[in-house]
């Protein structure tokens, strides 16, 4: 079960980073937890979904895997996330293209081949910082 | 380290710093450990563990309630629940009012000859935020 949580957890990955989003309901159980960011939890493959569109309207995201972590049907993730800044998101610095990267672990389990729950934690401060500092890089240099 | 030595360790740092027990919490550093909040605050060794919680500890009362280790190696991640409560404002942030909430946090830790060599967390501060 360990290297199949992997595989399952592994998958989902390449299939957001390569933009095939059609793929990852598929992923998921019916009854998929997701806790990602400040949205709290949403339940089911189309609330997975929505918390992922809502992001993908003003950033663009791709996930670094460093390290992958398994514990029987569970599976850690050290990660990086690479962001670009692309549309301003209401209530954020203003959006210039900006580019950042921002540790996070992920924390999923796995149950009968799919992903059935969900937990990203990264740092919100850490976010802001980036958006903040590298908004005003950039706009010294334009 | 063994999956069951680092839980082990892990097992006693978090319960000895829900206890106040901070000897305990220092022991498990090793002298040049590197000890890391967000992107830009390294502290080093045990006496720089400690005083990021009395940093912190100026503003928050924290204490871990659940928690859960994954381990290769030398190399672990701990996933855990902080109850967090907000007891002093912090400079630039609301006023603090007794706030509590439960927030989701994560370590990344090194070990190194039974002592953590480096750790770092990131911590839900989006679940802080939309709460105070």
């Amino acid at each position: 079960m360990t290297s199949d949580a992997c595989s399952v957890v592994s998958a989902m990955g390449a299939a957001y980073n390569e933009n095939r989003w059609a793929d990852l309901p598929g992923m998921v159980t019916p009854n998929v937890v997701s806790r990602i960011g400040p949205n709290a939890e949403t339940v089911g493959p189309m609330g997975l979904m929505g918390v992922l569109e809502y992001y993908a309207r003003y950033f663009h995201v791709d996930f670094q895997v460093l390290k992958l972590f398994t514990q029987r049907s569970a599976v850690a993730v050290k990660a990086q996330l690479n962001v670009t800044y692309h549309t301003t998101e209401p209530g954020m610095p203003e959006a210039v293209g900006q580019t950042f990267q921002v540790p996070l672990a992920g924390f999923l389990d796995v149950v009968g081949g799919r992903v059935d729950r969900i937990s990203l934690v990264y740092n919100y401060e850490d976010w802001l910082r980036a958006t903040e500092i590298h908004s005003k890089r950039e706009g010294r240099q334009a | 380290m063994t999956h069951d030595g680092i839980s082990a360790t892990v097992e006693r740092v978090l319960t000895a710093f829900n206890v106040g027990d901070l000897d305990v919490v220092a022991s498990v550093f090793a002298l040049d450990s590197a000890v890391e909040v967000g992107p830009e605050f390294s502290m080093t060794g045990p006496s720089g563990a400690l005083q990021v919680i009395a940093y912190f500890s100026q503003f928050y009362e924290h204490r871990f309630q659940r928690w859960r280790v994954f381990s290769h190696g030398g190399e672990a991640v701990v996933e855990a629940q902080m109850v967090c409560k907000y007891i002093s404002t912090y400079p630039g942030h609301i006023e603090a009012q007794g706030q509590e909430i439960i927030v989701p946090a994560a370590f990344f830790v090194t070990f190194k000859d039974g002592l953590v060599s480096q750790v770092s967390c990131v911590v839900s501060s989006f679940d802080w935020a939309f709460a105070v």
